[in-house]
């Protein structure tokens, strides 16, 4: 059996030699994952040299949810729908989608006219557009979990 | 001869009887490799897929077909909106192609459940909730977005 | 213009005997019996044709004649009998073992979804009552709710193997 001076002698080498060895992992991870990071932002930027177009250049998805208020605001809905969007036209402006669907011929079936309003919410969920565009005072009618099924939500 | 090389054989001429005139076309993609085909049907009438064509993708895994498993059929991804399709990958719900299989169908037999799945959803067991919604809450509206979807993918292939 | 008959074969073929009065029950003579056939019968059948009385005659799993031999086999005969279901769909042995043996058969034939049994007292069948009996035991100990048999509890608890 060792004596107590080894004992403490030994516990005090053996403490040292865990933080030391704990330390040494701290920094390899921390060398590991800078490592890591640097090199997936040179692969980034590599992929986006070789195709320009996989950079943010791509137009966003929207989808609108239409009101009174939201129509009014806005001045060319040709231009507006012209490329990835949809809109979802509640119950209570049903008139003023089929007014939209008459003078947008082309695009009409990107104009979704609903009869109930639990509808649109699924529809929203279900279309995940990038950017949802509905009026600020239709905000708080607006499903919490919806924030989920979009990226960004403009209130217009 | 195995079972998938008679229905081969056979379809030809089905084909041509204008109890079939609905399909585009089935054929393997490669007539050498009898485990991919590809079809392309008309939808059916009195249900918003009228007047469209919809495409599958059919998977035969030729050790096991047609008595230890039917086919794998999956819709093109992110075109058909359906209470019994996944809209991401084009997965479809049907018993037949589950616990319901049996080697008596066969890959037309298949496609023809599926076209009738397209006009009427079973909602026991729907893969896309929020559009089985739509289509409990508001038909009407549920048309408007399957079609929104038909369009856009339509214009899509152009 | 006459004619002067030179010379006359008949061909022969074979095929299984299937009983076809069905309601009196009348066993097999034997299980396989040589036809003679007219040539102009056998010119006329026409392999691709889908009509209901093809129905009858195909293995309902292989779609091949029940006179021809399952996808694996090459030679008809005894190699790849056929047996008669109870509830009159007929099969090559070797689909319907092949087919009993997965487990969304669940025992049931694949056409009607009866529990498939084999025919009793037809000599076609005789043969195969017991590796059948064996297999359909089986497939019940694995699916419960199969033809409202009764659960044997000792023998699910003996661990068969899945």
């Amino acid at each position: 059996m060792r004596g107590d001076k080894e004992t403490t002698n030994w516990l005090n080498k053996s403490l040292m030699k865990q933080a030391r060895q704990k330390k040494l992992s701290i920094i390899a991870v921390g060398v590991l994952s800078t490592v890591a990071v640097t090199v997936g932002y040179l692969l980034y930027l590599y992929r986006g040299q070789r195709n320009p177009n996989i950079r943010d250049v791509k137009p966003k998805s929207k989808c609108y949810v239409l009101t009174q208020d939201l129509f009014d605001k806005i001045e060319n809905w040709q231009e507006e729908l012209s490329k990835d969007s949809v809109m979802l036209v509640l119950p209570e402006v049903a008139h003023l989608g089929n007014h939209l669907k008459l003078q947008l011929s082309s695009i009409e079936h990107k104009i979704v006219i609903f009869n109930n309003s639990s509808a649109v919410w699924s529809a929203v969920r279900h279309l995940k557009k990038y950017e949802l565009v509905i009026s600020r005072d239709k905000t708080s009618d607006m499903p919490v979990d919806l924030r989920r099924y979009v990226g960004q939500i403009s209130h217009i | 001869m195995s079972r998938i090389v008679k229905e081969y054989m056979g379809l030809q001429k089905r084909l041509q009887t204008p109890e079939f005139s609905w399909i585009s076309f089935l054929a393997p993609v490669d007539d050498d490799d009898l485990s991919e085909w590809v079809c392309r049907f008309q939808g059916p009438s009195e249900s918003p897929f009228e007047g469209f064509e919809l495409g599958l993708n059919i998977t035969i895994d030729l050790e096991k077909y047609p008595i230890s498993g039917g086919p794998r059929v999956l819709f093109e991804p992110r075109t058909v909106a359906h209470p019994n399709v996944k809209w991401d990958t084009g997965e479809i719900c049907l018993d037949l192609l589950k616990d319901a299989w049996t080697p008596i169908y066969t890959l037309l037999d298949v496609v023809g459940a599926i076209r009738d799945l397209l006009a009427d959803p079973g909602l026991d067991s729907p893969l896309d909730l929020d559009i089985a919604q739509i289509y409990d809450a508001d038909y009407e509206a549920y048309v408007q977005i399957v079609r929104y979807r038909l369009e856009e993918a339509r214009l899509a292939r152009v | 213009m006459r004619i002067e008959v030179t010379d006359v074969s008949l061909v022969s073929t074979w095929a299984w005997d299937i009983p076809k009065d069905l309601s009196k029950g009348k066993h097999g003579v034997a299980d396989q019996t040589v036809h003679m056939e007219k040539w102009e019968d056998i010119q006329n059948e026409d392999e691709d044709a889908e009509n209901d009385e093809e129905e009858y005659e195909v293995c309902g799993i292989c779609r091949n004649r029940y006179d021809a031999t399952c996808p694996s086999c090459d030679y008809p005969g005894s190699g790849c009998p056929i047996v008669l279901g109870l509830c009159n769909h007929n099969f090559h042995v070797h689909c319907i073992k092949q087919w009993l043996s997965t487990e969304t058969s669940k025992g049931l034939c694949p056409l009607c979804r009866q529990g498939f049994q084999l025919r009793p007292n037809v000599l076609i069948n005789k043969m195969h009552h017991d590796e059948f009996q064996k297999l359909l035991m089986s497939v019940r100990q694995h699916n419960i709710p199969m033809g409202g048999g009764e659960i044997d509890q000792d023998v699910m608890d003996d661990g068969f193997i899945r």
